[in-house]
């Protein structure tokens, strides 16, 4: 094939495709199989999905574009554009022409090179010790945002104008700086006394 | 009616024998591995077909959606969907135990399997392993054998061959 040596992902894998993608080809829809051995080499473009249930291999070529991809494999190599979600069961490899938007979750391997251009979340999807980690409380962030019943853009608002505006030069700015300040410590906004 | 014996490589209808050897098993090669076998004898091939430009849908694998592409396609699995070969040279493939289900245009579609669909295409062969069923409209076409139930059409404008 190409002189792309994988890392990660055993060449005898990659060797053993059979379904293709064509490079001048554009596939909208969604491919599945349960087979353990299924495999596709994209070439082209793909709009959709994969989804191997059973085992099987993605490669995305460098050729390749995958529109708002949900793909779902025991191997998945990217050299191409991909934008979407992958899920790896047991390997994700990233290439050095790879660009990569969307989300990346793996349940073994992750190899990524140093070039690769990824714009994504990465998610390891295995056991990271929750036994241990699940007894903690979690933190109360929804009681911290809104103390004592005034709103959290109040707070936020004043900060604001306090940084925008340090010495009160700017008339108006101090006005809504007085009355969101007063207005967060009545509790009741008065905005009728603007008029 | 004209009885069809044969459709030479180069599409013409003829009673007699073809001249040359039709290109049957024209084998892919891909490493060691011998990937792929076209049985073709109706489409003319240029030499060895450039691999990048066909696409295969493996006998493991389901696809439910549209193809477009200016090639080849050769199908041994399941297809559910419109697909649209748009080059002078693109031949469909649905090989035994390939099922197709939609719709389907090529310049040539040559059906080893099951076929529900409506094909249209300028060359048309379906052997003998092919159940069909749905519609084909045609310029050319050579039925060998099958259980086709089948409405036929001729394609009404002219085609160079």
């Amino acid at each position: 094939m190409s002189e792309f040596q994988s890392r990660t992902i055993a060449p005898s894998l990659l060797d053993n495709i059979s379904s293709v993608v064509a490079k001048d080809a554009t596939f909208t829809g969604d491919f599945s199989s349960s087979s353990p051995d299924a495999g596709l080499r994209l070439q082209g473009t793909l709009n959709g999905g994969i989804r191997f249930s059973a085992g099987g291999i993605v490669h995305i070529a460098p050729s390749a574009k995958v529109i708002d991809g949900v793909i779902e494999a025991d191997y998945v190599l990217i050299e191409g554009v991909f934008s979407g979600q992958v899920h790896a069961r047991k390997a994700v490899e990233i290439a050095v022409t790879a660009i990569v938007t969307g989300s990346v979750k793996y349940d073994g391997e992750l190899d990524i090179c140093k070039n690769a251009r990824i714009r994504a979340s990465i998610e390891y999807t295995g056991n990271m010790g929750e036994q241990e980690q699940a007894a903690e409380a979690p933190t109360q962030i929804q009681g911290q945002a809104e103390h004592d019943g005034v709103p959290a853009s109040s707070y936020l608002q004043v900060v604001s104008s306090q940084a925008a505006d340090p010495a009160g030069e700017i008339e108006s700015s101090d006005e809504t700086l007085h009355t969101t300040m007063d207005s967060a410590s009545a509790h009741t906004p008065k905005f009728a006394t603007y008029a | 009616m004209k009885f069809l014996t044969s459709i030479s490589r180069r599409g013409h209808i003829s009673n007699a024998q073809p001249e040359e050897e039709p290109a049957t098993g024209i084998e892919y090669e891909r490493g060691n591995d011998v990937v792929l076998t076209f049985e073709t004898n109706l489409h003319p091939q240029k030499g060895m077909v450039n691999m990048e430009y066909t696409s295969v849908i493996g006998d493991e694998l389901e696809f439910k959606g549209d193809v477009v592409q200016h090639e080849g396609l050769r199908l041994d699995g399941k297809l559910d969907g419109r697909i649209q070969l748009s080059g002078n040279d693109s031949t469909l493939y649905i090989a035994k135990q390939a099922i197709l289900v939609g719709e389907a245009s090529a310049e040539a579609v040559e059906i080893h399997g099951n076929c529900d669909a409506q094909v249209q295409a300028a060359h048309v062969v379906i052997h003998d392993s092919a159940v069909t069923r749905g519609a084909v409209v045609y310029d050319q076409i050579e039925i060998k054998g099958g259980d086709n139930d089948i409405n036929l059409r001729r394609r009404q404008a002219s085609v160079s061959v």
